[in-house]
C-alpha cells in the first residue's frame, strides 16, 4: 500500500487491523482518509464495530454458576 | 499456519496471587475461580458439542485437567488463557469424535472461500459496486437489544471453520487481549488476526443477509 488512496477492498482489508489497533501510523492516516470520503466504507466500519461490541455485550452476560461437581472437585484440589 | 512457542504475556499482580494460592491448594481461592469461569466455559464448550450435558462433561474435564496441570503451570499465559487452551483441546477431542454425526460441524478449512462473497461486492478498481445497505439496527445497543439479529449471529458461529470460530469466541465474545488468544490457540499474533479478520467479515456477512 504505497499511494496515499486506497481502495474500498484495501480499506475493509484492514478493518480489523484498524480496530485491533495494529496499523502503522501511515496505514492508519490511509485508512481514516478513506473513511472520510467513502460512506460505504464507513458504514461497514461501523457495522463491524457494532457486531464486535454486541458480541463483547453477549460475552459479559454470563453470570457466575455454581457446578453440579464443585463439592467433589474441591475435593480433588485438596488432594483428598 | 504454524505455531510458535508461547507470546510473551504480562501477568498480573492478582493473577499471580491467584495461582500462588491454588498452588498452596486454598480451597476458597479454587472455589471462587471454578465459579467465576464456570459459566463462560461452558458457553464455550457448547459451540463444540451437541448437547448441555455433553458441555458440562467436558468442563468438568476442563476442572480436572486444571487441577492436574496447576503444579506444571508455569505463568508464561495468564490463568484464564490456559484454562481456556485445557477446554479447547478437551472439547475438540470430543466435538471431533462427534463431528462424523454432527450435522453442524464445519468442514469449510480456514482458507476455503472466506472471502469470496465480500470479494464480489467491489468492482475491478476495488470499489463498492453498491454500498452496503444500512441495519435497521446498527449501533452495538440496538444490534444486541434485537433478538432476531443475535440470534442470527449465534446461529452462523457454528459455521465458521473451526479456529476462526475460537478466535472470534475468545477475543470477541469472552473479551480475552489478543496475546491470551495467541497462547490459548498456539496462534502467531498475525494468524490471529488474519482469523479474527475472517470470522468478523462472516459473521458480519450473516448479520447483512439476516437484514436484508
Amino acid at each position: 500500500m504505497s499511494r496515499f488512496f486506497v481502495s474500498c477492498r484495501e480499506a475493509t482489508g484492514l478493518s480489523t487491523e484498524l480496530l485491533e489497533g495494529t496499523l502503522s501510523f501511515s496505514q492508519r492516516l490511509r485508512v481514516r482518509f478513506h473513511h472520510l470520503i467513502c460512506a460505504g466504507c464507513r458504514r461497514y466500519l461501523t457495522q463491524l464495530e457494532s457486531l464486535r461490541a454486541a458480541a463483547r455485550k453477549w460475552g459479559g452476560q454470563v453470570e457466575p454458576a455454581v457446578p453440579p461437581g464443585l463439592d467433589e472437585l474441591t475435593r480433588r484440589f485438596r488432594g483428598e | 499456519m504454524t505455531a510458535r512457542p508461547h507470546v510473551q504475556v504480562v501477568v498480573s499482580r492478582e493473577d499471580q496471587a491467584l495461582v500462588e494460592r491454588l498452588r498452596a491448594r486454598d480451597a476458597a481461592a479454587f472455589r471462587t475461580l471454578v465459579t467465576s469461569l464456570h459459566g463462560r466455559l461452558l458457553r464455550l464448550a457448547r459451540h463444540y458439542v451437541r448437547s448441555d450435558a455433553l458441555a458440562e462433561e467436558v468442563v468438568q474435564e476442563t476442572w480436572l485437567g486444571v487441577i492436574e496441570g496447576l503444579p506444571g503451570f508455569e505463568g508464561r499465559s495468564t490463568l484464564r488463557s490456559w484454562i481456556f487452551r485445557i477446554l479447547l483441546n478437551r472439547a475438540q477431542t470430543r466435538g471431533a469424535r462427534e463431528a462424523r454425526s454432527a450435522p453442524v460441524s464445519s468442514l469449510a478449512s480456514d482458507d476455503e472461500g472466506n472471502e469470496a462473497w465480500l470479494e464480489s461486492r467491489f468492482d475491478a478498481a476495488g470499489h463498492w459496486n453498491v454500498f452496503p445497505a444500512a441495519w435497521p439496527a446498527e449501533s452495538p445497543e440496538a444490534l444486541y437489544g434485537r433478538k432476531d439479529a443475535m440470534e442470527a449471529l449465534r446461529a452462523a458461529l457454528p459455521l465458521l471453520p473451526e479456529r476462526q470460530r475460537a478466535v472470534f469466541m475468545l477475543r470477541d465474545v469472552e473479551g480475552l487481549e489478543s496475546e491470551e488468544v495467541c497462547n490459548a490457540l498456539d496462534l502467531t499474533e498475525t494468524n490471529q488476526r488474519v482469523l479474527l479478520h475472517r470470522a468478523r467479515t462472516r459473521l458480519r456477512e450473516a448479520l447483512e443477509r439476516h437484514f436484508s
